[in-house]
Order: C-alpha cells, then sequence, then structure tokens
C-alpha cells in the first residue's frame, strides 16, 4: 500500500510517462556507485596529469643538447684558431690520444692538454686526431693505402654528459689543413 | 515490505561514510599533489625551453655577423666584463662599413646596427646575467669567446640558471 501510494507520488512528480519501469531510475546513486565514479574520475585524472608531466619531462634534456651542440662547435673554433696561430700547436698532438681543450685567460688562446676537466661540472669535451693518408695520384683522403699527409689531420670533437642515467653524446668530425703553412 | 523501505532510506552507515571519506580524501590528496607537481613542471619546462631559445637566439646573431664582418672594433667592444659588448665591422663590396653591436644591458641582450637600435635578441621573460666575451684575436686572425648565463629570474624552488659557450673566427 505504502509503495503504491510512494511510486505515485514520484510518477506525478516527474511526469514520467511509465512510472514502474522507471521506479529504480529516481532511487539516485547508491554510496558503492559513487565510490566507483569518483574512483575512475580520480584515477583518470591522475593517469592524464602523469602522462603531461612525463611529456613535459621530454623536453628537458634540450637545453642540455643545445648547451653541448655550442660546445663541440666551440671544440671546432679552438682547433681552428690553434691551427691559425701555428701548424705546431696541432702537429704536436699524438693521434689517437684523448685531449681536453682548455682557455688560457692569461695567453688568451684555446690549448690542447691530456687533462681532461669538466665544463660547468657537466660536459665532458674531447678531441681525438687521427692520421690521414692521400692516394699518391689524386691526392685524395683515403681510408687505406696511399701516403701520411703531416699537413692535414682528422679530428673528433666529443661532448658528452650524463641524463636521465644515462651518457649522451654529441660529436663533430673534421679535418684540419695547414693552409697557413707556418 | 514497508519495514524494508524505511531501512533504506535511512542513509548510510557511518562504516561507510567513514570507508568513503577516507577514499576519495586519498584520492584527491594524490590528485591535488599531482597537479602541483604538474603545474611545477611545466613551469620549468616553459623557462627551460625559453632559456634555449634565447641563447640560440643570441648564438644565430653572433654566427650571422661573423659570417660577414672581418674586424672587431676594440674601442667600442667590452671585453673580460660580465656585462660585456661586442662591436663588430663589415666591408660590403663598394667599401661601406656596417658596424653591429651587441651588448647586455638590464638582462637582455640587444643589437644596434650602425648605432642604430635593432631591437632584443633574448626573451623578455628570462634573464641574461652574463654576457662575457674574451678576445681571441692574434696578429694573423681575429676572433672572440663568449660566455653567456641564462637564468628564469624566479627566486624558488624552480630556478634555472644555465651557461653557454661559443668561440668564433672572423673571415
Amino acid at each position: 500500500m505504502f509503495l503504491k501510494k510512494q511510486l505515485k507520488f514520484r510518477s506525478k512528480k516527474h511526469d514520467m510517462t511509465s512510472c514502474t519501469s522507471h521506479t529504480n531510475l529516481n532511487r539516485g546513486f547508491s554510496l558503492a556507485e559513487i565510490l566507483i565514479g569518483s574512483s575512475i574520475i580520480c584515477l583518470s585524472l591522475i593517469l592524464i596529469i602523469n602522462l603531461e608531466t612525463g611529456i613535459s619531462k621530454l623536453g628537458f634534456g634540450s637545453t642540455q643538447r643545445v648547451q653541448a651542440g655550442m660546445l663541440a662547435e666551440e671544440g671546432v673554433t679552438a682547433i681552428n684558431s690553434m691551427r691559425n696561430a701555428s701548424w705546431q700547436n696541432i702537429g704536436v698532438l699524438s693521434n689517437n690520444t684523448l685531449y681536453g681543450l682548455y682557455w688560457n685567460q692569461s695567453n688568451k688562446n684555446w690549448q690542447a692538454t691530456t687533462t681532461i676537466s669538466l665544463v660547468d661540472n657537466k660536459f665532458t669535451r674531447t678531441v681525438v686526431f687521427t692520421p690521414i693518408n692521400r692516394d699518391i695520384a689524386s691526392f685524395n683522403i683515403v681510408d687505406s693505402g696511399g701516403v701520411p699527409d703531416t699537413d692535414t689531420r682528422g679530428y673528433v670533437v666529443s661532448v658528452s654528459w650524463q641524463e636521465n642515467g644515462a651518457t649522451s653524446t654529441r660529436s663533430l668530425t673534421s679535418y684540419i689543413h695547414n693552409i697557413y703553412n707556418k | 515490505m514497508n519495514k524494508n523501505m524505511n531501512n533504506k532510506q535511512s542513509g548510510f552507515s557511518l562504516m561507510e561514510t567513514v570507508i568513503y571519506i577516507s577514499l576519495m580524501t586519498v584520492l584527491l590528496f594524490t590528485l591535488l599533489s599531482l597537479i602541483d607537481s604538474a603545474s611545477r613542471t611545466y613551469l620549468i619546462s616553459k623557462s627551460s625551453r625559453d632559456i634555449e631559445r634565447s641563447a640560440v637566439g643570441v648564438v644565430a646573431a653572433f654566427e650571422n655577423q661573423v659570417n660577414s664582418a672581418s674586424a672587431i672594433d676594440i674601442v667600442n667592444t667590452k671585453f673580460d666584463n660580465a656585462t660585456g659588448s661586442i662591436s663588430l665591422i663589415a666591408y660590403d663590396g663598394a667599401g661601406h662599413s656596417t658596424t653591429t653591436k651587441i651588448y647586455l644591458l638590464n638582462n637582455q641582450v640587444f643589437l644596434d646596427q650602425n648605432n642604430i637600435y635593432v631591437g632584443p635578441l633574448s626573451l623578455s621573460d628570462v634573464r641574461v646575467t652574463n654576457l662575457t666575451f674574451r678576445n681571441m684575436s692574434t696578429s694573423t686572425f681575429n676572433g672572440f669567446k663568449v660566455e653567456m648565463t641564462i637564468d628564469n629570474g624566479t627566486s624558488s624552488d624552480q630556478y634555472l640558471s644555465e651557461n653557454f659557450y661559443n668561440s668564433y673566427i672572423l673571415r
């Protein structure tokens, strides 16, 4: 009797067309439903925010890559400046040996040293020279055969740093030639 | 039947309410701390991008000028100073000279051409705190070394400061 009355009241109040089949809809949410619903929403938000944070963090290393790229370019300029001052600066350096480059403020020039120090406690910049052989007829640089050219050296400037627990490296490979012959 | 309905409408039990509030508190706390950490990450990543863009902008200007310049105007250049400036002279085919000055003023890097202000090279939302030039020139070539420090001007835990180095030889 009470149920019938209540159904009638609800049906009137909400102007339902078919009151009996919609009774359950009018009952509202149960505690379990609210809990599950809000948990799903919260967990979805947590996942989205975590993903967004992860994506943002991906860009963090790019400043270091720019810094390393500039340091490598500077390494090439440093070697050119050493050659411009005197080919002896390059000529005396051993092949396949790791050298560091440092700016000597009192002499105002770049110098190569076997003591490799960190730049800003972050980057290690090294340079390795390699001997060059040229073909006798064409004078082209060849990987095997030919005769040694003591007026040309190959070199690789590498800048490495720690990023997310791994070592990242940027390298520039080039040749340096005794163009001023001095 | 009547009794059953009454029970259904009696609301949540204390235990149910406590469990619900506890779970929601944990979830909301996690959510809020994540939002906080995400906003910090966003701010740091934005600052990092601005610093990087400023550095690349300044270096691009140096590379552009160095490609055309043949001499350093020593009189208007300030070497070995944290608020340094460099003045480069380029000659065109007709012998006309263009002087380009790149300098640090109020934590921003600016460019002047023939003593006329052209514009800033660094972004306004970062601070360039150091722009030092070192004279690399010898009797046979002209060149300079640049040391630049850029920070995001924030004094909180989101503070970022990065150094950029490069050297240039004039043609």
